[in-house]
């Protein structure tokens, strides 16, 4: 039996998209069955990210409707075979399903799959409810800026209202020089947990590669050796229950600052 | 034919804080009201040299409604010369007993109050956690943060100007305290900064507006106000 996840976030523009994408990715490339699953009806993009938009034939609301079963609107990744989509539909609109719709569909899909992320859209109204109806757990993403982690903070609000336990939280577009000194004109990654005060599940640099990656339609989890790579496969190894220590923002660092430090000479 | 009536139902008794009616808890009410109006016209009590005369009535432990306080009242009092100062009974409803309980009680909370939440209380209110920017807690009495409290707080909503806010980061956006409002004039930043060094405050009215506190001398205050009460 697989367990849904869903991922939110209040405010828009944050990185749901791309972080479901992602940590989907990331967990079918440690061999784990994953679903994805986009409610973000009348505005689909989930599958834009993944690339596979040219391949939608049945979406979520068609499965609802009984035009086809769930298994033929599922659409298998170009990368890898653990990894499916169930789209959106993109002309309709939030109301065209219920949450009692959407828990039963994720009640179906689950004994077929380790994980299913499901992608909610921005709002607190009738798509957040349908989204979290079938989670069994919730991650939330803020950017470190005050109007994200507003929102956010709403958001837990209303998810602890739900019968699910304690979502996680992933600070996404993190500035790699303003985390490391204080500045008080900005926020930073501890700022965002402590106000937040929910378990950190990651931290996610901002990184041109994530957009190149969007561009490209491939996740940029399944590109190494970049920072936003690595810190979604942590991610991922953190759900699956390892305990990975959260990236460190001085990972350029060359030797010679390293033995500065060591002696405590500032670098 | 019983023999309730060789007792008195009434009794008028003149005593240092003036003059006290007594009513039987016993008999029925009509049985009551019958003898007290005869009472009252009988008595000489109300005569020309008695003007503005206040009365005390005790109804023992009778329970009496609000339409029956008013019949009470009205049979005693007379325009100008009689006036009924306060009817007391002995026995209260349950709902009257928990409303006063509920005022009086502290409720506590371990939890965050987040941003578009609001958390409203009759009473006072205890925190254990934060009181996130966006968020809003109320009570008519006082509120008490064991965290930062960086929302909207309201205390002594109902009117109490005695009331305290008291948190151990209290940098909030906004507070109201009976109805004076205080609005943060600090940026941000500077509120980010203030959060870092905040020590346990409260604030209280003093002289029209509100003001803050460092929390040693919370206890002057509450000591003061309980002697006022």
């Amino acid at each position: 039996m697989g367990e849904a996840i869903v991922i939110t976030s209040g405010k828009g523009g944050v990185g749901k998209t791309t972080t479901s994408a992602n940590i989907g990715t990331a967990l079918a490339l440690q061999g784990k069955q994953v679903c994805l699953l986009d409610t973000d009806i009348g505005l689909r993009n989930l599958d834009v990210v993944m690339g596979l938009e040219n391949r939608i034939i049945y979406d979520l609301v068609d499965v609802l409707e009984e035009r086809c079963k769930p298994q033929q609107a599922l659409i298998r990744d170009k990368r890898f075979d653990c990894l499916h989509l169930l789209p959106a539909a993109q002309t309709k609109d939030k109301s065209a399903i219920t949450p009692e719709e959407m828990a039963a569909i994720v009640n179906e899909l689950k004994p077929d799959y380790d994980y299913l992320i499901i992608d909610c859209p921005a709002g607190i109204e009738q798509g957040f409810r349908n989204a979290v109806a079938g989670a069994d757990q919730a991650i939330v993403v803020s950017t470190p800026d005050t109007a994200a982690v507003r929102d956010a903070d709403r958001i837990i609000g209303l998810l602890e209202q739900e019968d699910i336990p304690a979502p996680k939280l992933v600070v996404n577009r993190v500035h790699k020089q303003s985390s490391n000194k204080k500045d008080e004109d900005m926020l930073d990654v501890d700022d965002v947990a402590s106000t937040l005060a929910i378990d950190l599940l990651g931290i996610v640099f901002d990184d041109e590669s994530v957009l190149r990656a969007a561009h490209k339609g491939e996740p940029v989890a399944t590109t190494p050796n970049t920072t936003a790579s690595l810190a979604y496969r942590n991610i991922a190894r953190r759900i699956l229950g390892e305990s990975v220590p959260l990236l460190s923002v001085e990972t350029k660092t060359g030797f010679l600052a390293k033995v500065k430090k060591l002696f405590g000479i500032e670098a | 034919m019983k023999t309730s009536f060789s007792n008195q139902l009434v009794t008028i008794k003149g005593t240092k804080e003036g003059l006290v009616i007594h009513l039987d808890d016993k008999c029925s009410y009509a049985e009551l009201i019958q003898e007290l109006k005869e009472k009252m016209t009988e008595s000489r009590i109300g005569s020309e040299h008695d003007k503005g005369l206040h009365v005390h009535v005790r109804v023992g432990k009778r329970y009496v409604d609000v339409e029956e306080r008013r019949e009470i009242q009205a049979t005693i009092e007379q325009p100008g010369t009689i006036i009924v100062s306060d009817i007391t009974s002995e026995v209260m409803t349950k709902t009257e007993a928990l409303e006063i309980k509920e005022d009086e009680q502290t409720h506590s909370y371990a939890r965050l109050v987040r941003s578009g939440q609001v958390l409203s209380v009759k009473g006072d209110l205890l925190i254990l956690g934060d009181v996130n920017p966006g968020g809003t807690v109320e009570a008519s009495g006082d509120i008490y943060v064991l965290g930062a409290l960086k929302g909207t707080a309201r205390a002594g909503v109902e009117g109490d100007e005695a009331a305290v806010i008291a948190a151990s980061v209290l940098l909030p956006a906004q507070l109201m305290i009976a109805d004076r409002l205080y609005l943060t004039s600090l940026t941000r930043t500077e509120r980010a900064e203030e959060a870092a060094y905040a020590k346990p405050r409260y604030a209280c009215i003093k002289q029209e507006e509100i003001v803050f506190n460092h929390m040693s001398s919370l206890a002057t205050l509450r000591k003061q106000r309980t002697a006022n009460a």
